[in-house]
């Protein structure tokens, strides 16, 4: 059977996924980056390997996220694309008539908006990350609940407190002191999913049309306190998408299909075996002007294989 | 005594042969760095702008290789690059150095006297002729970038940069009109070899901001050439002979000369908002009209007179269905973030021009 592999490696999480020719995901991995992105995807290779069945051969491989450019060049990939057009690509293939996608994930938010299956407009955070789930994360380690029942415990709350959500500095700030105002716990953490989805719309939703149906997605989506937070600020319904926390691979799996499907192309990927190669990135500042770019190469057993950041072609690679 | 003047895209090559035209001894600015950035954010107030802070970045760094004396443009309106110069004189002196300040803004007569005042052997032909040589570099950087923007389209970065340090350099050194004659020539030739038999561009992006952010390729982490480098071609509004026309030119002799962005912009803002607000509106307007695909704003983090601009724009985009992207720019900006969201935009523009042909998955 075809399989096409989808590779996401962010700043916080690597998500690998393998479709069918349908589109449907076959097998699933959901792996934390740690700041080592080629670590991370041969890892996450070995146990894709380990649990897919013997019959599937990877006909296309697609990578994406902001070390999309870097996988592709340990795996060989066949399509790499940015994060915002994967994710409207899969959202678009699960919910085919989505108009809105809001996605949260580890350090970026975005909105997508579609009409008719295409991406007209999107917005991303640019200067605060105030409200992903990098902060969420850090607030359910201080109150010591497991981030997974973060959500469950905001739905419990009867009376939402008001958090000032602007900077997560302070939302934290804020959120001590009405603990110490003796609020309980549920009503607080409901008030903070209220106070991220506040500032979320207010900063990346701003002047943007959200039409229904609309998409949640990224890993913050599991988080049933935000997915309920919006549904009241939007007044809609909030389709949470199964595989929500994985779409960025889903989106990069479907264009590497794409791709290879039309193009009738035989797919770039070195196979599983790049798992056993030992891939090093090094960096240095090139002294050559004032510039002082700084370079980053990959070497495949011991090989450089990849180099970029540099602004001339002093560095470029002999073809 | 040796003056220096604040660097913004490849105006020192006119500032240069204007000044060197009046015997005045020069301390280039040197290129913008991380360390110039650094610097600037080190000592500027933090709610300061990216433009402020990357200018005393680079006065820090001439006055340490021995500029004596600044000079710089003034201003006045509601934005703050009137309020610069003052600010940085403030704060290179508490920093200890020891310099000379000199804000060019009207009346025209304080600015001649500066002039007379550093040149020591100052005359009017000089001046004039002077004037009139660094005015023609100044026009040909603008037109070598003009035409690389708009045919130097799926050219990579490296290629654009090895080949425009070059020729701004002969630029720089060029003596006289014909030199400058054949530079012109022989650079549209290039660019043009370059690009033989490549694809063409499909898509048309008009570029519109804060006139720093949009000259400075420093400060806009390159948007101009990754944007070439992802096939699109390019209209940039903003270039400082423009300004200079429109603001000092004009504006001395009280005529308008934008007359045409003006009225473009007029449905949705009458007034002027400081910096170059009105102008942004009005050229994206008219780049609606010109059938654009889309266009892109830059502005630094807390500019207001673009962020007026940019709540006006939302209406820009959906009357003309003109998508518009928004890059806000500071010393936190970063270049993976900036080009990820120019390939998504790039392929929403796609996707839109092909509406009727495949699109992705569809």
């Amino acid at each position: 059977m075809n399989g096409y592999l989808g590779i996401d490696v962010g700043s916080v999480s690597t998500n690998l996924v393998v479709i069918n020719s349908e589109g449907e995901v076959l097998e699933k991995i959901y792996l934390r980056t740690k700041g080592q992105p080629i670590d991370v995807v041969q890892r996450g290779l070995k146990e894709l390997k380990q649990s897919l069945a013997d019959d599937i051969e990877i006909k296309g491989v697609g990578t994406t996220g902001s070390g999309r450019n870097l996988t592709s060049v340990v795996v060989g990939a066949d399509t790499v694309k940015n994060e915002i057009t994967a994710h409207a690509v899969a959202s678009s293939h699960i919910v085919p008539d989505v108009r809105t996608v809001l996605e949260i994930g580890g350090q970026d938010s975005k909105i997508t908006i579609l009409r008719n299956g295409i991406v007209v407009d999107f917005a991303m955070n640019t200067v605060c990350a105030a409200g992903t789930g990098s902060f969420l994360d850090q607030q359910a380690a201080r109150l010591g609940i497991p981030i997974e029942d973060f959500g469950k415990m905001a739905l419990k709350s009867k009376n939402k407190v008001r958090i000032a959500g602007r900077c997560s500095v302070f939302a934290e700030s804020d959120m001590i002191h009405k603990q110490q105002m003796g609020h309980n716990l549920e009503d607080i953490i409901a008030g903070l999913c209220e106070a991220l989805v506040r500032n979320y719309l207010n900063n990346v939703g701003q002047g943007k049309d959200i039409l229904a149906p609309v998409v949640f997605q990224g890993g913050v989506a599991a988080n049933e306190g935000i997915k309920e937070a919006f549904a009241e600020a939007l007044e809609t319904e909030i389709v949470v998408p199964e595989h929500h926390d994985v779409m960025g691979a889903i989106g990069a799996a479907l264009l590497a299909k794409d791709k290879i499907v039309n193009d009738g192309e035989e797919t770039s990927f070195k196979g599983w075996n790049v798992t056993e190669i030992e891939y090093t990135p090094s960096s240095f500042e090139c002294e050559g002007c004032a510039n002082l770019c700084e370079v980053i190469e990959i070497r495949m057993d011991g090989e450089i294989v990849s180099r970029w950041g540099h602004r001339c072609n002093k560095w470029d690679l002999a073809q | 005594m040796k003056v220096t003047f604040p660097q913004m895209g490849s105006l020192n090559i006119p500032l240069e042969t204007l000044l060197q035209g009046l015997n005045i001894e020069i301390v280039s600015p040197p290129p913008l760095t991380k360390r110039t950035l650094n610097l600037g954010v080190k000592y500027s107030p933090e709610s300061a702008c990216l433009p402020f802070k990357l200018v005393l970045g680079n006065f820090i760094e001439a006055l340490e290789l021995g500029a004596e004396a600044i000079i710089m443009a003034g201003g006045n309106g509601p934005c703050r690059f009137g309020h610069f110069g003052e600010l940085a004189n403030d704060i290179l002196t508490d920093l200890g150095y020891e310099f000379e300040l000199y804000i060019l803004e009207p009346p025209v007569k304080s600015i001649v006297d500066i002039f007379v005042k550093l040149s020591p052997n100052f005359n009017w032909v000089q001046v004039i002729k002077s004037l009139r040589f660094a005015w023609k570099k100044l026009i040909l950087i603008e037109e070598i970038k003009k035409y690389r923007l708009k045919h130097g389209v799926f050219l990579s970065k490296n290629q654009i940069n090895k080949l425009e340090d070059e020729y701004l350099q002969l630029i720089r050194e060029a003596k006289n009109k014909e030199e400058l004659a054949s530079i012109d020539h022989n650079y549209k030739k290039e660019i043009d070899e370059f690009t033989d038999g490549q694809q063409t561009s499909l898509l048309k992006v008009g570029l519109v901001g804060d006139i720093y952010t949009v000259s400075e390729p420093f400060a806009n982490l390159n948007v101009s050439k990754r944007l070439n480098e992802l096939g699109v071609a390019i209209d940039r509004a903003v270039f400082v002979s423009k300004w200079v026309k429109d603001n000092l030119i004009c504006g001395a002799l009280n005529i308008s000369s934008n007359r045409k962005v003006i009225k473009a912009a007029k449905r949705y803002l009458q007034e002027g908002v400081g910096g170059l607000g009105l102008e942004t509106v009005g050229e994206t307007v008219l780049y609606g009209e010109q059938g654009y695909d889309g266009v892109i704003q830059l502005a630094p983090f807390g500019c207001m007179p673009e962020i007026v601009a940019k709540s006006l724009l939302t209406e820009v985009e959906r009357d003309f269905g003109l998508p518009v992207l928004t890059l806000t720019l500071d010393e936190h900006a970063s270049a993976t973030g900036v080009q990820t969201r120019l390939e998504a935009f790039v392929d929403l523009l796609t996707q839109k021009k092909n509406l009727n042909k495949k699109t992705f998955l569809n």
